[in-house]
């Protein structure tokens, strides 16, 4: 079972299409890193998954429920981070803590308030009124209302923005801490090298349309046409060193680059059959490196060409 | 969903908007009006008993007078009730509390029952502490005691009443519902006060208008109806305690009280139906 699953997902405000027969596969126990350039319809989404509006067609459930008629039982398996998380905000973190840990029913309050204050980061600040947090501390305390009831998903809108270094570091962690607890999260954001660094697989929407949807790892891969860029530098490169390297097995293509030659091979591991046939040929070789694109690098090629390879 | 589960909901929903009303600077404002109210028609019912107790007979006069002069103020407490609940709903989503709070597992309908109780317990804390304390100063200043069963017609009475402004408080929830806008929900309810006013007023000027010449005649069905679309013109109080039959319009007490309830119900209703369908 996927912890969420559409199909043909539409949501339409009047003539103005916000998603387009979206079909996510979100597995159970994995990271989902949700993309898309502002007004993709990432938060539509995730209003859709969290029964905040309804959608105009195609279908959508969670954790094996229905969001259109089943939205109280998803509510209960699901912690969920608003993109500008909101609170009472006369009341004290441990008290907005404490009156929707209510709402969820959940015994010995005191203690699980407690224990969520500590583990987000705000020990000495929960008995603080909401109004004198910054920034950095509301996200923090969203995440601790997100995590009330021990969920089995967890929808995090933009969990970083706004935040400084140390504070975006630490948010990470956290969220790789549950991603080791086998908690699957649904994390939309729009820092790429955070979704990088945490995300098993990436969805990519653009105009309410999912272009992506794959490991990062293969989606990375395929921005070279499935094949992986060697690049090697050298005091001086002869054309004669190019031939040699496209004589070379396992070499697809070879080309300079800004005194450099990209080498694209099927197997990284040829390095070294590269640096020999150098050297061999007189080449004095000054570093040899894979070249490893950046989700941004692909993200804003998807978001431009509209499509991706492979 | 499990009907306990919802209904302890309701109650937490219920009891944080009752306390988050009283702590506000709304409340001891309106406390203060509500204060003023109780004094000032203590000291109405107290001058005019010193001025006129040798003329009355014995028994002629009982405290719970003093609630002939607050039904003065009737419709301002109608507008303090809306004014009270008109915002409830739609701060939460001006400030986008509801996201967290409709992200928990509890229902729309919940949250909008919680918060109908929370307001109307201010609304019925604020009209019970102030009748209660204008009756007991009449009672002390004056030295009459009521009568036996008085002090049971008096809370019966404040039900009533509370009941009446109850509907108002529904009033109020179903324009909150529909608005996004704090200050457009207050408008908004202050219109609908004035709107159900004016079919009163409209009621009477048409119904005094089709028995011209005959000024013991009542008053045509369609005039009826127009008043009694008005919440106010059910005062199930001053029938209890004048002890009338009837009200002016022919409606006996047990006629006022349903349709004070249904018209709640049915706005609750509505709000609740809306709330459900509506795209946050």
């Amino acid at each position: 079972m996927n912890a969420i699953e559409t199909r043909g997902l539409t949501k339409n405000y009047g003539s103005i299409v916000a998603v387009k027969d979206l079909s996510l596969n979100v597995r159970q126990g994995t990271v989902y890193g949700f993309l898309g350039p502002n007004g993709a319809g990432k938060s539509t989404t995730i209003n859709v998954l969290m029964g905040f509006i309804r959608p105009t067609g195609g279908s959508a459930s969670v954790m094996g429920f229905d969001v259109k008629t089943q939205h109280y039982e998803i509510r209960k398996l699901t912690g969920y981070l608003p993109e500008r998380p909101a609170f009472y905000e006369d009341m004290t973190g441990k008290g907005n803590l404490a009156y929707f840990g209510r709402l969820m029913g959940i015994e010995e309050l005191d203690a699980k308030a407690g224990e969520l204050i500590r583990q987000v980061g705000l020990e000495g600040r929960g008995d603080d009124k909401v109004k004198a947090y910054s920034h950095g501390m509301r996200q923090r305390l969203g995440i601790a209302i997100a995590l009330l009831g021990d969920p089995k998903l967890l929808i995090l809108d933009e969990p970083t923005t706004g935040l400084d270094p140390q504070g975006s570091h630490d948010i990470r962690e956290l969220i790789k801490k549950f991603k080791g607890e086998h908690v699957t999260i649904f994390l939309s954001s729009h820092i790429l090298h955070e979704v990088q660094d945490i995300s098993d697989v990436v969805g990519i929407i653009k105009n309410g349309e999912l272009i992506v949807e794959r490991p990062i790892s293969e989606f990375l891969r395929s921005m070279e046409g499935g094949k992986s860029v060697i690049q090697v530098s050298a005091s001086r490169f002869e054309d004669a060193h190019l031939e040699i390297l496209r004589k070379l097995k396992g070499v697809s293509s070879v080309a300079r680059n800004n005194g450099f030659i990209n080498v694209a091979v099927e197997d990284p591991a040829i390095a070294e059959d590269i640096n020999i046939a150098l050297v061999g040929a007189g080449c004095k070789v000054r570093g040899i490196r894979e070249i490893v694109p950046t989700l941004e690098d692909a993200f804003l090629k998807v978001t431009a060409d509209g499509k991706v390879e492979g | 969903m499990e009907m306990q589960t919802e209904l302890n909901n309701v109650w937490i929903v219920a009891v944080k908007e009752f306390t988050d009303n009283v702590r506000s600077k709304r409340f001891i404002l309106i406390g203060i009006f509500y204060l003023a109210i109780a004094l000032i028609c203590a000291a109405i019912t107290v001058y005019l008993y010193s001025l006129t107790k040798g003329d009355i007979l014995p028994g002629m006069f009982t405290p719970a007078g003093v609630f002939s002069f607050m039904g003065i103020f009737n419709s301002i407490l109608a507008l303090l009730s809306l004014v009270i609940a008109a915002d409830s709903i739609s701060i939460e989503k001006k400030d986008r509390t509801i996201y967290q709070l409709l992200a928990k597992p509890v229902e729309r309908c919940s949250v909008l029952l919680g918060k109908f109780i929370g307001c109307t317990g201010v609304v019925a804390l604020f009209f019970s502490a102030s009748a209660v304390l204008a009756y007991v100063l009449t009672i002390g200043l004056t030295g009459v005691l009521p009568a036996s069963g008085e002090v049971v017609s008096v809370v019966e009475g404040i039900i009533g009443m509370v009941l009446l402004l109850a509907v108002y408080v529904a009033i109020a929830l179903l324009v909150s519902t529909v608005t996004r806008n704090t200050l457009i929900s207050v408008i908004g309810a202050i219109m609908a006060w004035a709107g159900l006013m004016f079919l009163n007023m409209l009621g009477n000027i048409v119904g005094m208008a089709s028995m011209s010449g005959q000024p013991m005649g009542e008053y045509p069905l369609y005039a009826n109806v127009l008043k009694w679309l008005d919440p106010m013109s059910h005062n199930v109080m001053d029938l209890i305690l004048s002890g009338q039959a009837v009200d002016a319009s022919g409606l006996p007490l047990w006629a006022n009280v349903v349709i004070l309830v249904a018209y709640m119900g049915i706005l609750l209703l509505v709000s609740i139906e809306i709330f459900n369908r509506m795209d946050l």
